[in-house]
């Protein structure tokens, strides 16, 4: 069989099956298409504007190195004059995370780019490993979610940026569409699809430019400009929802390639149509973001597909023994309990399947840290404060009661050492 | 703990023995079709009696396919219409029977037969005559020139038939044929409907046939009508949609089946039994590769995979602000939401994604 041309140039030799239409073109011509998609996807959004510094989330695996490499060729050759700088985070988790931080260290210097690493041991007083250690291997990831998305904006904070880019593709988009609709999270369906998610509480942005980048192609990139990336996964395992959710976005791109794509568009579409007193709670994209951070959820009762499947049954168990009693008049107005007037209160948490009732997340500020919240706590603090409630005495900080979870996190925070890479 | 006598009894009679696990609960055979009953006929409210005598009686549609769900919703609305004639000697509203006979049905043998001892056991209803899937070219009025956003054109002096053939073979994937096949078929129910002056469909669409159908939305692209294709009430065809069967799982229609004592559902039960096992991925179309996801999955996580339809339906599917129009294919509402992949063309984006694997 005489070898084939490539669709785009008709001249040089293909060697590339583009994953996402099955086009045969050549090496050069898939990394200028590759390279052009996704300098009009920076275009149609208006994600920078000039002069502006960026922080790129880099974790040294292919997709935020591809990012990296892809903002700087196209930040040199349409000078979006960009100041841009590599964000690491050091989540602590031997043989993955020291070993990649490795790789993005050789990153700073291929690209010329500053870096800055945030620890979660000096954010937290926690490593992951010591996470693991004590709460197992189960629901790890939701400390490491929600940690992570923090570490990312104190990072960022830390470099006085207000805009984080972080490399989610196509894949993990539409793998996150297909997980939230198994949870039943319409909130998350509503923001997980937009490219740009800032908050009203926040002054730091974030982006995802790889929104339409599949991740096969991503490799391919990676593999054709010999990029030097870190591909180990996560030793501690994906989550039950996202690896289900994964499983299923596999098989459809194998059936259909395009399904990628056509889930992301089915998310947009839906995200559209979430009724607004759910997506209201839409500003609050920085608690709640890291959507698709390739890794864990940080949704408590999502964290187990047994879990939840035990709460449908239970719930469902109730409601079909339930009498419905109403009171005969209004309930009376909750008392306002709230001192302090930037903090909002959950009054209830409604059980079971209450239609038409639905819990608004209003802004405020964690109380012992600072971070926005849309509770008294942030879901950070209350995490740490079950870590060091059961933390062997030896540790500095335990003794002051109340207040352990807050001081541990002010003082790490005071106490953080920027490295240069 | 309970005493070892009464262990195993039914947990909402308690005086028979317990005999099916249905969600976490121990029925018998008895409560477990009350149950059953009771969720339906709770989804049939809206026909209940008309409150002024003369107006003409209400006819509803109900397309059966010989599977075991559309069977079981017959049989319980029979049942209905048995004891309202008891009650009152006359019933809320007359069903129409249907059933379409799509492409691979035809070599059935047993098909006919089975039809005709359907019409007798249930002959209390009118049954329609078995329509070949190509009767729509002749039923609905508008579906040729709507073809032809497709590139499907009828050519002179081609046969409903033969046309339909080559519709379907103009699709160069599995899954492209099936969309293009469901949606021939719905319109074809739906023209039915009108013709026979129903005022509503009544689709045998169990939780976990649902779940799987929004599912496979979704990853054809078509996310953005699912809330409204899954809705009760009216629908973009202009005729009303109901689900009666929404509430209860695949699972639980299947035991219904075998035990309700009813030879016809016994015998759909049987054969549903003996599913086909899938044949390579790259043949199979996304709905039934979702069909089998909800399927396996639903085994150990039935209450997932129901909350699915639940959370769909949540969408606001009458958002007049983000509605652009209808799709002049799959008549379904066309979404415009922010975001880059917007087909440049008066189709949905999963109707111009079904256009791209249609070659004619």
């Amino acid at each position: 069989m005489p070898p084939s041309i490539c669709e785009v140039c008709k001249d040089a030799r293909a060697a590339v099956i583009r994953p996402k239409n099955s086009q045969k073109i050549c090496k050069q011509c898939f990394l200028t298409v590759f390279e052009r998609e996704i300098h009009e996807t920076i275009v149609a959004n208006n994600l920078f504007h000039r002069g502006e510094r960026v922080a790129i989330g880099a974790s040294g695996g292919k997709d935020s190195t591809v990012l990296a490499s892809v903002l700087k060729t196209l930040n040199e050759r349409h000078d979006y004059g960009l100041d841009l700088v590599l964000l690491s985070i050091d989540e602590g988790i031997k043989g993955y995370r020291d070993d990649s931080l490795e790789t993005v260290k050789r990153n700073a210097l291929q690209y010329q780019m500053p870096l800055e690493i945030v620890g979660y041991d000096q954010l937290y007083g926690w490593t992951m490993d010591q996470v693991v250690a004590q709460v197992g291997k189960k629901g790890n990831c939701t400390y490491c979610g929600v940690f992570r998305r923090q570490a990312l904006d104190r990072g960022a904070a830390k470099l006085g940026i207000k805009h984080v880019v972080t490399g989610h593709n196509a894949d993990d988009v539409a793998e996150t569409v297909m997980m939230n609709l198994l949870r039943g999270d319409l909130p998350r369906l509503a923001r997980s699809t937009s490219i740009v998610t800032s908050s009203a509480a926040s002054d730091i942005k974030r982006s995802k430019p790889l929104k339409y980048a599949y991740e096969k192609e991503i490799v391919l990139y990676a593999h054709h400009k010999k990029l030097d990336y870190f591909s180990t996964e996560c030793i501690y395992s994906p989550e039950a929802f996202r690896g289900s959710a994964r499983t299923l976005i596999k098989d459809l791109e194998k059936i259909r390639p395009s399904s990628i794509l056509d889930i992301v568009k089915s998310g947009e579409d839906m995200a559209a149509l979430v009724p607004p007193e759910v997506s209201g709670s839409i500003s609050c994209a920085a608690e709640a973001e890291g959507e698709a951070n390739g890794c864990g959820s940080r949704n408590t009762n999502g964290d187990s597909m047994d879990l939840m499947e035990k709460q449908i049954a239970a719930n469902e168990a109730a409601a079909s023994l339930e009498t419905e009693i109403k009171l005969p008049t209004a309930p009376a107005e909750p008392a306002a309990r709230d001192s302090a007037p930037v903090v909002s209160i959950h009054d209830k948490k409604s059980k079971g399947r209450r239609k038409g009732k639905i819990n608004k997340q209003v802004m405020g500020q964690c109380e012992r840290c600072g971070y926005m919240s849309s509770q008294q706590v942030c879901k950070a603090c209350s995490l740490l404060e079950g870590l060091n409630k059961s933390r062997p005495q030896t540790s500095i900080e335990v003794g002051v009661e109340d207040e352990e979870g807050s001081t541990t996190l002010m003082r790490q925070i005071a106490g953080i050492v920027i490295s240069a890479g | 703990m309970a005493d070892p006598a009464t262990a195993d009894l039914c947990v909402d009679c308690r005086e028979r023995d317990a005999t099916l696990d249905v969600r976490n609960r121990r029925l018998c055979t008895a409560c477990f079709m009350r149950y059953v009953n009771s969720k339906v006929l709770k989804r049939m409210e809206s026909y209940r009696y008309k409150a002024a005598e003369g107006d003409e009686k209400r006819r509803l549609l109900l397309p059966v396919s010989g599977g075991v769900s559309s069977l079981v919703l017959l049989q319980i609305l029979d049942a209905q219409h048995t004891r309202q004639l008891a009650k009152r000697n006359r019933t809320a509203y007359d069903l129409v029977v249907v059933r379409v006979v799509v492409p691979g049905d035809e070599d059935s043998p047993t098909l006919m037969g089975d039809y005709k001892e359907l019409g007798h056991r249930f002959s209390m209803h009118s049954f329609h005559p078995p329509l070949p899937l190509h009767e729509v070219f002749h039923m609905d009025d508008h579906i040729e020139r709507d073809m032809e956003h497709v590139g499907l054109r009828r050519e002179p002096g081609e046969t409903d038939a033969a046309f339909l053939d080559r519709a379907l073979s103009c699709a160069t994937s599995v899954t492209a044929r099936a969309d293009l096949q469901s949606i021939l078929q719905q319109r074809l129910i739906v023209s039915v409907a009108r013709q026979q002056n129903c005022e509503s469909v009544l689709w045998g669409h169990s939780d976990s046939r649902l779940a799987a159908l929004v599912l496979a939305d979704v990853a054809k692209g078509r996310g953005g009508s699912v809330s409204s294709t899954i809705a009760d009430g009216p629908s973009t065809h202009g005729i009303n949609y109901n689900y009666p069967l929404r509430e209860l799982f695949k699972a639980e229609l299947q035991s219904y089946a075998q035990v309700a004592s009813e030879p016809l559902l016994e015998k759909a039960a049987h054969s549903e039994g003996m599913t086909v096992p899938l044949n390579s991925i790259r043949h199979t179309s996304i709905d039934s590769l979702l069909r089998t996801y909800i399927d396996s999955q639903g085994e150990k996580y039935p209450g997932i995979m129901a909350n699915v339809v639940r959370t769909a339906s949540k969408l606001e599917g009458q958002q007049a602000s983000v509605f652009g129009a209808t799709c002049p294919v799959c008549v379904r509402p066309i979404v415009r939401s922010e975001g880059l992949l917007h087909p440049d063309s008066v189709l949905c984006y999963g109707c111009d994604r079904m256009r791209q694997d249609i070659k004619s």
